[in-house]
């Protein structure tokens, strides 16, 4: 049950421009764990979670679920499910069916098959009647929540959230934190949300730098003496 | 000038058509087996042309004046990815805007976008300068006028010297305001993100 | 920049609105090939018009938003009467010219205006048209807001700063800023279509 699904070793990334955006990220994650990955802006929280997906040219190993993430990225990111920080990057369609529909299609999944695991999660999420909104026409909330459904629909092993509650109103924050807090997966949530964090993980990464500031149990988010030291107090 | 429907003859009709055609198949075969990153570029582009036709420039009086964005497109991008974005853009505003025919969008297509893909390319190729762009943009509006007034003409629908003079006059207006737009935009991008002049060019 | 025109009437609910779309786009064609390809007696294209614009009433399309759509021919118009009275032709010849886009045109506006967006693109799809270019449709559309609102913040920045009216150089600026976010935001997309699985096929 609580084997190790991910597992980073000496992780850098430079930018084009040359600048180090990551240095030697090593952790581990287990299956079920919910980590909150911890950082001020530009500690590289988002360069992180694009190469645990690999969708960066990275040096060093990522291993997710025993498979080297540079040679089978396109069969691991099958299991993942991403949720990104914009939405607008994320909902590309014309409407809210054809977005969540869209990573089925790319399976080449029946039509009706479809239709059933759409229905299914928009149900899940309190979206039933949205299949045939706009995404523009959407308040910020809906739209986060339908970036959910998206990365859910897969029924994925591992979630994947960019700054779930970064914009979001208090009531809507709430309650996506109850959706995600419901949901088993294992999780990496990047977030300045401290309150989040306490609310739905279990253990924490805080990154300073481009640098694995510490790591372990979620109660280091009361250590007010490390949150100031890596800029997030 | 965007020809609406039921200006045209027949004759004109099937012969911008069948030139359109034809531009936008091969255009389609060019980019067959593209980069997977061009597509979603491709796709925000078009709707940043669209928006840019939009927009209006204030001249003087009352009057304002539109941006094409065609030859900025072949620069950036290349002749036949250009070609589609416009053909799209033109398509969006006959249906959204009724601006430009349906049936006359491949004479619409021929002088807005063929023209200004085509030439604009081929003369950044010949001397890649900002100048030169400039110039041919305002060539390509120009020359689009006078195409507009050819199949008009043609069409027996309007006496050419009333043609040309109009349109020629309100397309150098046009032509200069949008030849300044393009060296400006072009001086912005040199300074702030060089690099997506480097992209590869189809 | 307003941006709730593009098609405010298309998600009401009318007899025409429930037509299916397949329908709709074959008789709007019929009719702009018809009145575009034959010779047809002021007569006959009255009576055509007055049928749309009896359907249009049905379709709960306000009369006012139709006459204005005029104003797209009138440049055009203007030339065609400015030549035929030069040519000395009757004035029923320009009324005919001005009837048959104006029907064309009508007939576009009550199509688009009763059918969403998204089915148009579906029902194209169904008749073939290229899947490359019903993604940069789908691209324009879906994005158009994104930029627009992007924009109108931009000139809002401007325009606090700004006592005197806003230059040529500034709009040309702003156009650029937009154009390097576009290329920003083509980059993330991309990355999201490659996380859904996407592998470059259409």
């Amino acid at each position: 049950m609580n084997e190790i699904i991910i597992e980073v070793k000496n992780l850098c990334y430079k930018y084009p421009d040359g600048k180090q955006a990551l240095k030697n990220i090593s952790f581990e994650i287990k299956e079920g764990q919910k980590v909150a990955l911890l950082g001020a802006n530009g500690s590289g929280k988002t360069t992180l979670l694009f190469c645990l997906v690999g969708l960066l040219d990275y040096e060093g190993t990522i291993k997710i679920f025993e498979g080297n993430v540079k040679q089978n990225a396109k069969e691991i990111r099958k299991k993942i499910g991403f949720v990104f920080e914009n939405p607008d990057d994320q909902l590309f369609n014309l409407t809210v069916y054809d977005d969540i529909a869209f990573s089925l299609r790319q399976q080449r999944y029946k039509e009706d098959e479809i239709r059933i695991k759409v229905n299914e999660v928009l149900k899940k999420l309190n979206l039933a009647g949205y299949e045939n909104r706009q995404p523009y026409h959407l308040s910020y909330g809906e739209k986060k929540k339908v970036c959910l459904a998206t990365a859910l629909v897969n029924t994925p092993q591992i979630l994947i959230l960019d700054e779930p509650t970064s914009n979001l109103d208090p009531a809507s924050s709430r309650e996506f934190k109850e959706l995600i807090k419901n949901i088993k997966t294992t999780q990496i949530i990047a977030t300045h949300d401290l309150q989040l964090a306490k609310e739905v993980c279990d253990s924490i990464i805080i990154l300073n730098n481009g640098e694995i500031f510490c790591q372990g149990d979620i109660s280091l988010v009361n250590n007010t003496e490390i949150l100031l030291s890596a800029r997030l107090m | 000038m965007h020809i609406p429907d039921g200006f045209l003859e027949p004759k004109i009709l099937v012969s911008t058509n069948v030139i359109s055609f034809a531009v936008i198949i091969l255009s389609l075969k060019k980019l067959r087996n593209v980069d997977v990153n061009r597509i979603p570029l491709m796709g925000v582009l078009a709707s940043f042309v669209f928006v840019l036709q939009l927009f209006a420039f204030p001249v003087i009086g009352g009057t304002s004046v539109h941006l094409e964005g065609v030859v900025l497109t072949a620069v950036l991008l290349g002749p036949f990815s250009s070609s589609l974005i416009v053909f799209c853009v033109l398509l969006m505003q006959a249906l959204l805007f009724q601006h430009g025919g349906i049936l006359s969008l491949g004479a619409n297509f021929l002088n807005i976008g063929i023209v200004g893909s085509f030439l604009g390319y081929f003369l950044w190729r010949l001397k890649p300068t900002k100048i030169f762009v400039s110039l041919a943009t305002f060539a390509s509006i120009i020359i689009s006028a006078v195409l507009c007034c050819v199949e008009l003409y043609f069409s027996k629908k309007i006496v050419l010297s009333v043609g040309f003079s109009a349109m020629i006059f309100s397309h150098l207006i046009v032509g200069i305001i949008e030849s300044i737009f393009v060296y400006i935009i072009l001086s912005f991008i040199e300074k702030l993100s060089p690099n997506i002049l480097q992209f590869e060019k189809i | 920049m307003k941006h709730n025109f593009i098609d405010k009437y298309s998600n009401l609910s009318s007899p025409i609105h429930k037509i299916n779309t397949k329908l709709k786009l074959i008789v709007f064609l019929a009719i702009a090939v018809f009145i575009s390809l034959f010779k047809l007696e002021n007569k006959i294209l009255l009576i055509i018009l007055m049928f749309l614009i009896f359907i249009s009433q049905i379709a709960k399309i306000p009369i006012l938003f139709l006459l204005l759509r005029m104003f797209v021919i009138l440049p055009f118009i203007f030339l065609v009467s400015v030549s035929y009275l030069i040519n000395k032709q009757n004035f029923s010849v320009v009324l005919n010219v001005l009837l048959k886009s104006y029907t064309v045109i009508l007939s576009l506006l009550i199509f688009i205006q009763t059918t969403k967006f998204n089915k148009l693109i579906n029902t194209l799809k169904n008749f073939g048209f290229p899947k490359f270019l019903l993604l940069l449709l789908s691209f324009i559309y879906r994005y158009f807001f994104v930029l627009t609102d992007e924009i109108e913040k931009l000139m809002f920045a401007v325009k606090l700063k700004q006592q005197k009216k806003v230059s040529v150089k500034i709009i040309s600026q702003l156009l650029g800023i937009l154009l390097l976010k576009s290329y920003n935001r083509a980059e993330r997309i991309n990355k999201a279509m490659l996380l859904r699985g996407w592998d470059g096929d259409l």
